[in-house]
């Protein structure tokens, strides 16, 4: 009882402010950069393990597969730079925790549940720009800055029902929560004029409704599908309400397949309708697209009983992103490797993937590497 | 394979520990890809917010100032300045633990300390004697006999020399007849002559480095005959006498003089900026309605206070550091729009809202020059004092 106790503790300690996911250039519109919700494993293998891999919380019906409390948490960093409009930057990296979750049976029944924090939208940037200003007939150079940190973050509950050896269920509840805290700046070179600076804090809010299924037709064969709905995003900003801004609907599917017990294929395929919030965003001069991602990755070798300590993991990953400021939608290629080991008594796993990941579209570029570890554990065995 | 996993895990956390330092800062791309929303910045300028304008003189002396003005050769206002010196002992220090009887009296020295001066060829400042009784009240009229030519006992060279020089003047030993009888005081007064306008300030005693009269005198020492040594003394009064200036514009609103005028003025900023808005700058400009008065090219500096309370002429003013203070330098002459600075007296009216918004303009040496600003005020049409105020709306921050 202790040992759950501590690890409720554990999840509860993660502020929602500290789980942003990696941030990029295209991360300047609409709600932010869309959050990965995939485990590090699923990280390595392209994305292709998030309906299957119980670390990812996009499949509500996964939450029935755990059985002991299992607690897990994601790190990831970013190494990235871009050019856009003839401007280039380099050497840019953040450290964010993008995904926590805590799984568990309930009373020895086929259901179980499962809480988890993920980054819906990653809400962080720090744009400096040099102008000149008039003012009564005089040009004053001036700097700015803006500054956003923070993220939309998804808090699911939930419950699966494995209803036989061969299908499980589940649903889960989003409630979308999380701030950016902005900071504007304006620095003059002319010291007769003040410096300018003033910062808020955009709190979100919203909720989401999710239900998924896993079927297992034979051993070495999956297919799971899953779909979400969520409310309008709102947002509030100094006590007060700014616009909604509509979320998508998202549907998903995936298969896996086992070729022996030493390699698995799997693949996950998710669409969205950003465009919901096309004319919530309009006046803002942000194109929004409907996008769909497609990931897959072998892995060679696994982690359990007489498989290899060590498994490679290989994967790769399309996906449209949502947000332009003109007619061009961006997309995004990864290409990713990873592996992953057991330690203290197979009671824990660790798990790392890299990825390469490759950003174009909307006049812009981004190249980067984004480095995950992952920690899961499962205390009382 | 222990240790091939104690390397796997060490590997993560060493690699995610070097990864925990940020750098997040990048160039804007705009406007494609650079957050929604804009600094704005809105120049006005704020007309008819003035609730009240008024000014009040007195609040301070030439005899209290730090500086001290002599200002001549044909200026629209002339002034004189005077100093007494307290009564010098009959002995002085020989060295610096002993002192010996003044056996004999050489010559003095008058050192001044100049702060500006009109930057005319030649300039010099005339020392005259005063009679060491003449009444310190007495004004420029009453002292007109003592500057006469025939009380000239040197001159001062201040010609090209600069700010914070020190200047002096030798003045022969029979230039004081009457010093055994005066006790050994002495007074002088100190005047420009001549046929061009000019003025010169120094400092006073209220500024540390005030007159300084020095004697050369002989002592007498117990090894040997006599010693020559300098002996010196500190001023005991300073001060300056002033014509009257020409009565000011009927209505207008007045800073600086002697004795000092200070500007009071209740301000109205319309609360979208004061409440809402950040003011990066806030300027009050005033009109003047006759040229400023004051030495020929001299410059005085104005500054502008907020008060703690507003119950008149002597409302306190809210404590200030100098060194905080915007000052705002005026020249002489001018009719020009003379824009002060009171960015700061409105960040302080944003942030206390229970503080009254009014302020103060006055000089920054009060009643240290003879200058004098004389401005158009809120009963003289078109010529009321205005604020512009350059400030940031609320930034928009769009999701």
């Amino acid at each position: 009882m202790m040992g759950r106790l501590a690890l409720v503790g554990v999840l509860a300690a993660l502020s929602p402010i500290a789980l942003h996911a990696q941030n990029s250039i295209y991360g300047t519109r609409g709600i932010g950069f869309p959050g990965r919700t995939a485990s590090v494993r699923s990280l390595g293998l392209g994305g292709g393990a998030d309906m299957f891999d119980r670390g990812s919380v996009l499949n509500p019906a996964l939450a029935a597969t755990f059985g002991r409390v299992t607690v897990g948490i994601v790190s990831g960093t970013t190494f990235r730079n871009f050019s856009a409009g003839g401007v280039e930057a380099s050497g840019l990296r953040e450290t964010r925790f993008p995904l926590a979750f805590l799984g568990g049976g309930i009373m020895r029944s086929a259901f179980s549940y499962e809480l988890s924090l993920s980054t819906y939208a990653e809400r962080t940037f720090d744009v400096q720009t040099e102008d000149t200003v008039l003012v009564d007939g005089v040009s004053l150079p001036v700097r700015d800055r803006v500054v956003a940190n923070g993220a939309v973050v998804d808090l699911r509950v939930a419950f699966g029902w494995t209803a036989s050896a061969k299908f499980a269920v589940g649903a889960a509840f989003h409630r979308l929560m999380g701030s950016s805290r902005f900071t504007a700046t304006r620095v003059f070179e002319n010291n007769e004029f003040q410096p300018f600076a003033e910062d808020d804090a955009l709190r979100f809010k919203g909720i989401g409704f999710s239900a998924g299924g896993l079927w297992l037709p034979t051993p070495s064969l999956g297919f799971a599908a899953t779909a979400r709905i969520n409310s309008s995003l709102g947002g509030e900003l100094d006590d007060r309400s700014t616009a909604d801004v509509g979320l998508p609907i998202s549907l998903g599917g995936g298969a896996w397949l086992a070729f022996g017990s030493q390699v698995h294929f799997t693949t996950t395929a998710r669409w969205r309708s950003w465009s919901r919030g096309q004319d919530d965003l309009a006046s803002t001069g942000t194109r929004a697209f409907d996008t769909w991602e497609v990931g897959s990755g072998i892995e060679l070798g696994s982690l359990g009983e007489g498989g290899l300590k060590y498994p490679i993991r290989l994967g790769i990953r399309y996906a449209q992103l949502p947000y332009s400021p003109n007619d061009d939608q961006p997309t995004e290629w990864n290409f990713s490797v990873g592996t992953g080991a057991p330690f203290a008594a197979n009671r824990a796993v660790i798990d790392l993937a890299l990825q390469r990941f490759r950003r174009d579209g909307a006049g812009a570029s981004e190249r980067g590497w984004y480095f995950t570890v992952g920690v899961t554990i499962t205390p009382i065995q | 394979m222990r240790s091939g996993k104690f390397v796997v895990v060490l590997g993560g956390l060493a690699v995610g520990a070097l990864a925990c330092e940020e750098s997040v800062t990048a160039p804007g791309v705009c406007p494609d890809f650079c957050p929604t929303g804009e600094i704005q910045l809105v120049d006005t300028v704020l007309v008819g917010i003035l609730e009240g304008d008024i000014s009040f003189t007195g609040y301070a002396e030439p005899n209290e100032a730090v500086w001290m003005q002599v200002v001549g050769g044909g200026a629209a206002v002339e002034a004189r300045s005077v100093v007494w010196f307290p009564q010098f002992r009959d002995s002085a220090f020989i060295d610096s633990v002993t002192r010996g009887p003044v056996v004999g009296l050489d010559s003095f020295r008058l050192d001044l300390v100049l702060v500006d001066h009109t930057p005319v060829p030649g300039l010099e400042v005339t020392v005259h004697r005063m009679p060491p009784s003449v009444d310190r009240e007495s004004d420029f009229a009453a002292l007109a006999p003592y500057f006469e030519d025939s009380t000239i006992i040197g001159t001062v060279v201040v010609a090209d020399r600069l700010p914070s020089d020190t200047v002096s003047a030798i003045i022969p030993v029979d230039a004081f007849p009457t010093f055994a009888e005066d006790s050994q005081r002495v007074a002088v007064g100190l005047s420009i002559r001549g046929s061009q306008p000019a003025f010169a300030t120094f400092e006073t005693r209220e500024a540390n480095l005030g007159p300084m009269m020095n004697r050369f005198v002989k002592l007498e020492s117990s090894e040997s005959d006599t010693v020559e040594q300098i002996d010196f003394i500190t001023a005991a009064f300073d001060s300056f006498v002033d014509t009257d200036p020409p009565p000011p514009t009927g209505g207008s609103l007045v800073v600086g003089g002697t004795p000092s005028s200070r500007t009071f003025m209740k301000v109205v900023i319309p609360s979208f900026i004061l409440d809402s808005s950040d003011v990066v700058r806030a300027q009050l400009l005033l009109v003047p309605v006759e040229p400023v008065l004051g030495g020929p090219l001299d410059t005085f500096e104005l500054v502008a206070e907020a008060l703690g309370a507003d119950f008149g002429a002597k409302s306190p003013i809210i404590a200030s550091v100098d060194t905080l203070l915007v000052k705002t330098p005026v020249g002489v002459g001018t009719m020009d729009t003379v824009a002060v600075d009171i960015s700061r007296i409105v960040v302080v009216w944003q942030s206390d809202t229970t503080q009254v918004r009014t302020l103060v303009v006055r000089a920054r040496f009060e009643a240290a020059t003879v200058a004098e600003l004389r401005l158009g005020s809120t009963r003289i049409p078109g010529f009321e004092p205005v604020v512009r105020v350059t400030y940031v709306p609320p930034f928009t921050f769009v999701q």
